[in-house]
């Protein structure tokens, strides 16, 4: 009986597959049609794009901070890594090429420089954990922003223009999409398995033959590589970076949203992402209250509903077919 | 039956012991845990450690597995000494345990626990991984047979999807001991096994251990205070107080010991 | 030689405006074992309180003082009462998000209420003295000898009064202090109190030697702060004002001799090279896992 039910996942898990698939190419070519047709108004495309911006943020930040039960607060520290390195090769160093393929160089070269970065804030991990790590990677994002504002060239505390607009909705579909894919394909792989179970029990973890360093190094890396992606495609996005823009506020916002959500579950985080975006728009009209009432939502939330919306929870499209994912199933 | 995976090839001067404690001395600041410990385990033995509670039986296990290095000593294992490895490392070698108090992954269901396992044995790198090749693809199905069929055969198949935490006790012990045996040790170290267990479930764990020792051809060291599991199971005790041996032999020798009598009862009689 | 001593004597003033702010950091630390990213903008309403003493109620420096002091008190022993007990027992995620929370509020509201720096005229006479060939400014004087006799109450309140011994017991073991008849939520709120009126006090500190404040100091300053209670350990009180001492004299020293923006950053990367080698602090337990 079982044998005949192991024949038949495969197949379902290919009819699955080819119609999520599906589902993304329709998407992408929408995505497409609404950026050349202009289908939808300049600020709603902006609020669309945000929005898959902040996915990415929330996804990299929850893989840390979810999934692997660590506290990162300075995961702006990344985004700014990656924002600055794109910059500065669309802008001064490759400025006189095409476009079309200096744009994916440069973000992907940011979100490679944000990489590094994740692997020295990786080193601490071994030996720290809890609070004290939160302060290490607190520090980092402190000294990423001091050492922008001591670099001239890059204009320092003034900030950084000259971008081109080169974020459009097709591209960061596709951004949020690998990102949605690469992160899952993470977690419902060994080393997903190791990043929870050093989550549940570092110790035990170690005991059970997993090596505790390369994934937390791994889970690191691949953290900080794509909050510096979204930080190539937000300063090509609104064409102006400083190092104010990458502080405690902002690591705050994806603590947010990665925690209204729900850690440890992607389908939690596009919500969370998404629900914190809408809102921040939805409260611009009160201006420079705007963020005297959003920490408000934020206490209530943990008060009231520390877990997030998912909890652990997935939704079931997201894990493979064959064994059963990650925590519980939706 | 074996699990697949790697031999593991003994070093060249494996001797007749697994594992082998020489004058192993541990401090903890200023207090002394272990004093010149001194005993060995031959291969495919079912050995038990008892003695007093604080005795250092604990401190025996944390030792072996890397937890902490010996102040003084060596611990050779398959004739390679491996005080000073780091514990993940000691566990690829050989050497599986598990604990006093059950420490399971308690949110991951009860066959992720065991996948976990596994992790040292799975040839997928961090790319194949990010993008889910073929191999990932068959090692994934490779380690999830495997370790459905590791808990089908020991009774827990049918619990595979449950979330472990939600187990009951006795399930989620006999849990722990499956996830250390998944990682295809030689050696395996069970620490109170039967503890808060009523002696219908300690018979239902003595034969589990048993069964599994057979199929899996493994060498068994337990720390136990049931005796009837320890005078039942182990052909081979020792007897630790104040963190030095007392007595080391078999159940009869060791039940007849004066000094193990003294160490227990506060006298001999 | 003498500009050694005009730097210490900087250091020192510097040192104990962040000794008064750590102390807060370090002392709820103790009993909640929480991180109260919000103390930073508690010793910012300090400052502001102080300009509506100074500029709005034309009081003069012992009263803006206390009202300094009195309102943060206030203030923190609300916070703690409507933001923080609820999550007494919560995991400390959602106690850290909180009080980022509360910080990003408190920063925001004051921004919404003053969106322009205010300054501050001095408290006090405005004079100088020679001592030794070293200047020594009032309001150095005053920073300096106010934080001490602050810093010696509270010394005597934690170990000489039943209620620092509660304290201390909470610190300790904070589950089994109420079977002890202790009330355990007035002792928390006693220690939120105490913290904030420090932070407060800081706050009027800081004003006599930067007249120009705005809602962001309590990030740059009570960042500050708290590396220096996490340098001397976190969670305890000497070592929260050793690490302000030290990193009050490595900045000055680092000014003197480097370009001013470089501050921060020797600031943070000390921090970081010392919790690679000293996880714990310079003061602080090492706290080992039974396995």
């Amino acid at each position: 009986m079982r044998k005949i039910m192991e024949f038949m996942r495969p197949a379902g898990a290919l009819g699955k597959y080819l119609s999520v698939k599906a589902v993304v190419a329709a998407g992408f070519m929408l995505a497409l049609a609404i950026s050349r047709f202009n289908l939808l108004d300049n600020y709603l495309q902006l609020i669309l794009m945000l929005i898959g911006i902040n996915l990415i943020l929330t996804l990299s930040l929850n893989l840390v901070n979810g999934y692997m039960g660590e506290f990162s607060v300075g995961h702006a520290g990344f985004m700014a890594a990656g924002a600055y390195v794109s910059s500065i090769l669309s802008v001064k160093v490759l400025a006189s090429y095409s476009p079309l393929w200096v744009f994916p160089c440069a973000v992907l070269a940011g979100g490679m420089a944000a990489g590094v970065v994740g692997l020295a804030v990786a080193v601490p991990s071994f030996k720290t954990r809890g609070d004290y790590l939160a302060i290490v990677t607190l520090a980092f994002s402190m000294i990423v922003k001091s050492v922008i504002e001591n670099i001239d060239a890059v204009g320092g505390p003034r900030g950084f223009l000259g971008m081109d607009k080169l974020t459009t909705l097709p591209w960061v579909f596709f951004w949020t999409i690998a990102t949605v894919w690469i992160i899952r394909n993470f977690i419902y792989s060994r080393f997903g398995r190791g990043v929870l179970s050093v989550r549940e029990d570092e110790i035990a973890a170690d005991l059970t033959g997993v090596n505790t360093r390369n994934v937390k190094m791994l889970a690191f890396v691949v953290s900080s590589f794509f909050a510096g992606i979204a930080g190539g495609l937000y300063a090509h996005l609104i064409q102006y970076i400083s190092p104010g823009v990458f502080d405690i506020v902002k690591s705050t916002e994806m603590l947010v949203m990665v925690y209204l959500g729900g850690v440890g579950s992607i389908a939690g985080s596009i919500i969370g992402a998404a629900t914190y975006t809408i809102l921040l728009e939805a409260l611009r009209p009160l201006g420079i209250w705007r963020m005297a009432v959003m920490p408000l939502l934020l206490i209530l939330l943990m008060i009231f509903r520390p877990k997030g919306i998912m909890g652990y929870r997935e939704a079931r499209c997201l894990s493979p077919s064959f064994g059963r994912g990650a925590g519980k199933e939706k | 039956m074996t699990l697949s995976g790697d031999l593991k090839l003994p070093s060249p001067d494996a001797g007749s012991a697994a594992l082998e404690l020489k004058d192993v001395t541990h401090h903890f600041g200023g207090l002394r845990a272990l004093s010149g410990v001194n005993f060995s385990v031959a291969p495919g033995e079912l050995a038990g450690i008892i003695g007093p509670n604080g005795a250092g039986k604990t401190t025996v296990f944390n030792l072996i597995t890397g937890v902490y290095t010996p102040s003084i000593g060596k611990i050779i294992f398959q004739g390679r000494a491996i005080e000073g490895m780091r514990s993940s490392e000691i566990t690829e070698l050989g050497i599986a345990r598990t604990f006093q108090n059950i420490r399971l992954f308690k949110e991951l269901t009860v066959l992720d626990n065991v996948r976990a396992a596994h992790y040292a044995r799975m040839k997928v790198n961090p790319l194949e991984a990010l993008f889910h090749s073929g191999r990932h693809r068959s090692e994934e199905k490779r380690v999830t047979e495997e370790s459905r069929d590791l808990l089908d055969r020991f009774g827990l198949g049918g619990s595979a999807g449950e979330v472990s935490k939600n187990l009951p006790y006795g399930s989620q012990r006999r849990l722990e001991i499956l996830r250390a045996a998944a990682t295809n040790p030689s050696l395996i170290l069970l620490d109170e096994p039967a503890a808060g267990m009523h002696p219908g479930e300690v018979e239902q764990l003595m034969s589990f251990i048993l069964e599994l020792k057979k199929q899996l051809s493994l060498t068994v060291l337990l720390i136990e205070h049931q005796m009837r599991l320890v005078m039942g199971m182990c052909s081979h005790i020792v007897v630790l107080d104040f963190g030095m041996v007392i007595a080391d032999g078999g159940p009869q020798q060791v039940r007849a010991d004066a000094g193990v009598m003294k160490a227990y009862m506060g006298s001999a009689k | 030689m003498i500009y050694f001593f005009q730097q210490a004597l900087n250091a020192a003033q510097l040192g104990s405006v962040y000794a008064l702010i750590a102390l807060g950091y370090t002392m709820v630390y103790g009993v909640l074992s929480m991180i109260n990213f919000a103390h930073g903008d508690l010793f910012m309403v300090g400052a502001f309180l102080c300009f509506v003493g100074v500029v709005v109620l034309n009081l003069s420096f012992i009263p803006v003082l206390l009202m300094a002091m009195a309102g943060v008190t206030m203030l923190g022993v609300a916070t703690e009462r409507v933001a923080y007990r609820p999550l007494r027992n919560a995991p400390k995620a959602s106690a850290i998000i909180t009080s980022l929370g509360v910080g990003i509020f408190l920063e925001h509201f004051t921004l919404g209420l003053s969106p322009y720096p205010k300054y501050i005229p001095p408290l006090l006479p405005s004079f100088s003295f020679n001592a030794w060939g070293v200047s020594v400014s009032t309001f150095q004087l005053a920073t300096i000898s106010i934080s001490f006799i602050l810093m010696l109450a509270l010394y005597l309140v934690v170990n000489k009064t039943r209620v620092g011994l509660a304290m201390r017991a909470i610190s300790a073991d904070r589950g089994i202090v109420p079977l002890m008849g202790v009330p355990v939520d007035r002792i928390i709120a006693l220690t939120f109190a105490l913290g904030s009126g420090l932070g407060g006090a800081a706050g009027v500190m800081y004003a006599m030697a930067y007249p120009v404040i705005d809602p962001y100091i309590g990030i740059i300053i009570g960042w500050k702060a708290f590396i220096s209670a996490v340098i001397g350990g976190i969670g305890n009180i000497r070592g929260a004002v050793l690490g302000a001492y030290i990193l009050g004299t490595v900045e000055i020293m680092t000014a003197a001799f480097l370009p001013s923006t470089y501050r921060d950053l020797v600031a943070f990367s000390l921090l970081l090279i010392l919790l690679i080698f000293r996880p714990h602090g310079l003061l602080g337990r090492v706290e080992s896992q039974k396995v």
